[in-house]
């Protein structure tokens, strides 16, 4: 057994021995050896479940969200370092408690693209892995109660590879072109609502597209509802959005949503110096005025 | 009818299908996109992908689209006018060949018929599905997700299709099962040479790993049991096993418009959201998420096989492949078949 496994599975296990937690979320292996899911560990003689590895993709913070989880209390949470930022916009925007929840850190060097890793793929090479880990500052997580070491090599990045390269793609396409690019992508949307259902920050109880008195946003599957969806889900994620892509793995079918959110995420840090799940005690970049706020646009 | 059966070399296939296009078919195939694979039009047969095992979706679209116009209306004055959304339908949808699917795929076309056609006779379902051809392409090698085989099918079944293709070196055997599949085939039949049915390969013994029997056991008396609520914890509600299915055939009926003028659509749904069973009073009766995954195993395992004496699942696997959080249904039956 990996030496990652057995210190992760000691943490959760005397978290819950100890009473300190009632709820242990963390990955064990899933259907195929490269596949990871989420396990929910409650007794300590089941910890040894709990496991790590580069295809540990899934963003665990999201289940913060749901009813079934909170009512656990105290939860101990297995966590990479885009996940954790997730955790951090969460306490910021005051749904998790740091009370109630015990970090357990663990770094990575990258997580395999989850569409190779069904085909085969299980080496962590600036090819395999996704966009995000491309230009991950947070291979060791922010915050952390407990911290597990990676047994992965350090990414190696030749720079030949521009993540998220479509962005510049698209800034330097005219209004209309840039229109038909998006048309042709929410074209392919079905609203299963897994962008928003996997997103650790889509925690409304109840979404906007469920408020239909009045209906705000065309139920409808085709160009006008599809097109209203993305957009809204875009301009609720601006300045939050930590960039943990599941979105867009989730999405069944493949729309680049983190184009989408990466790009709002960098114009809210060129615009207000803003970039979000960095710090607990920041306030959330629309939550706050500042006077030297970007205001070009009021003419 | 009784059954034909036919051999065809895979370039004179391939003439085929050139030839359903060229003569205004309208030919939807799995086809590379996106770095995956999905059911979309071809233009000539090599844009199909037919090494795929199965499209990422299922292409229940062509039976019932995502969103779907059932009437339009407009007011002018005291008048108003009402557009049947059928005519659209009638129009749009003649000669629509779907080629190199699976055997799984097609099966989900008469098992969804039987919802639309219980009580209520569904024009737009039956409109579509009646200008549907379907020529499937038997599996070889299905994966570890894979359980048509226990969901009372095979990798070679024939149920649903109209034109059931074998392939073997550089040619196809092809199992003509309806008339609508040979009345699709008769003006090319100089390409096919008439065979008989011994002179095809027989079926492999596929064998089957749980009885699906023993799930709906399970089903039966264990409502409130607690591997519900345990083992979906880890669902996070998206509707993607609902979407992708071939079978999941719930929709929404849904008015847009203002007093000028609009439609009344439906619109696919999904058992897996919680707006789905929420009442006006607030009251929710499937209050979690094992509930509402419970709902979907009960419908496909339970409810619909008692009234319809067949399972509302065709063993694709295509919930599992896409589930983001790897719930697997078919390790979940298999476990359900063994805790009875």
């Amino acid at each position: 057994m990996a030496n990652i496994d057995e210190k992760l599975q000691k943490i959760a296990k005397d978290l819950l021995e100890s009473g300190e937690v009632s709820l242990v979320i963390g990955f064990a292996v899933g259907s195929n050896p490269q596949r990871m899911r989420p396990v929910f560990i409650t007794k300590a003689e089941d910890a040894n479940r709990l496991s790590f590895n580069h295809h540990a993709v899934q963003d665990l913070a999201v289940f913060l969200k749901k009813p079934e989880v909170k009512k656990f209390g105290k939860i101990g949470i297995v966590v990479k370092g885009c996940d954790e930022k997730a955790l951090n916009a969460l306490i910021q925007e005051y749904q998790v408690s740091r009370d109630n929840i015990k970090i357990i850190g663990v770094e990575c060097n990258g997580v395999i693209r989850q569409n190779l890793a069904d085909k085969g793929e299980t080496a962590v090479s600036e090819a395999s892995v996704y966009d995000k880990c491309l230009i991950c500052n947070e291979h060791t997580p922010i915050l952390y109660d407990y911290l597990v070491p990676s047994e992965d090599p350090k990414l190696n990045l030749s720079g030949n590879l521009k993540p998220y390269a479509r962005i510049e793609e698209l800034d330097s396409m005219s209004p209309e072109e840039k229109n038909s690019f998006w048309e042709k992508e929410f074209d392919k949307c079905i609203k299963c609502y897994a962008c928003r259902q996997a997103c650790p920050l889509c925690y409304c109880s109840r979404c906007i597209v469920e408020k239909n008195m009045p209906q705000w946003i065309d139920t409808n599957l085709e160009e006008t509802g599809n097109a209203q969806w993305n957009l809204i889900r875009a301009y609720h994620l601006s300045g939050r959005c930590i960039g943990c892509g599941e979105c867009e793995r989730a999405c069944p079918v493949n729309i680049p949503l983190m184009l989408i959110n990466e790009k709002m995420a960098r114009d809210v840090n060129n615009l207000f110096g803003y970039k979000s799940g960095l710090d607990i005690n920041a306030k959330p970049v629309f939550g706050v005025f500042s006077e030297s706020d970007f205001n070009e646009f009021i003419k | 009818m009784e059954e034909k059966y036919f051999e065809i070399l895979a370039e004179d296939l391939k003439k085929f299908v050139n030839s359903l296009i060229s003569d205004n078919f309208n030919v939807i195939a799995p086809k590379d996109k996106d770095g995956d694979t999905f059911y979309g039009k071809i233009d000539k047969f090599d844009e199909a992908n037919l090494d795929i095992l199965l499209p990422k979706m299922s292409y229940k679209e062509y039976l019932l689209p995502k969103t779907e116009t059932l009437f339009e209306y407009s007011v002018s004055g005291v008048d108003v006018d009402i557009k049947d959304g059928l005519g659209a339908v009638t129009g749009e949808n003649k000669k629509r060949v779907i080629f190199g699917g699976r055997p799984c795929d097609a099966a989900a076309g008469p098992i969804m018929d039987k919802v639309f056609n219980w009580d209520y006779k569904d024009e737009f379902f039956n409109e579509r599905f009646k200008n549907l051809t379907i020529i499937s392409i038997a599996c070889k090698k299905p994966d570890n997700y894979c359980f048509c085989t226990e969901m009372q099918l095979s990798p070679e079944s024939s149920y649903g299709s109209d034109i059931l293709l074998k392939k073997e070196d550089n040619k196809y055997f092809a199992a003509v099962v309806s008339e609508k599949g040979l009345e699709l085939i008769t003006p090319y039949l100089s390409l096919f040479k008439e065979i008989t049915k011994a002179q095809i390969p027989a079926d492999k013994d596929w064998k089957k790993v749980f009885e699906i029997e023993k799930t709906k056991g399970f089903l039966d008396k264990n409502f409130e049991h607690n591997y519900f609520q345990d083992r979906f914890l880890s669902c996070i509600g998206c509707g993607i096993c609902t979407y992708t299915c071939p079978t999941c055939h719930c929709f929404d009926i849904q008015d847009e418009g203002n007093l000028k003028e609009g439609r009344r659509i439906r619109n696919w749904d999904s058992c897996q959201f919680a707006i789905f069973t929420l009442h006006t009073s607030g009251h929710n009766p499937r209050v979690t998420q094992g509930d509402r995954y419970r709902q979907r195993l009960m419908h496909k395992f339970k409810i619909y096989s008692e009234k319809f004496n067949k399972y509302l699942c065709v063993g694709c696997g295509r919930c599992s492949r896409n589930c983001p959080e790897d719930i697997d249904i078919k390790e979940v039956v298999k476990d359900l078949a063994g805790l009875i």
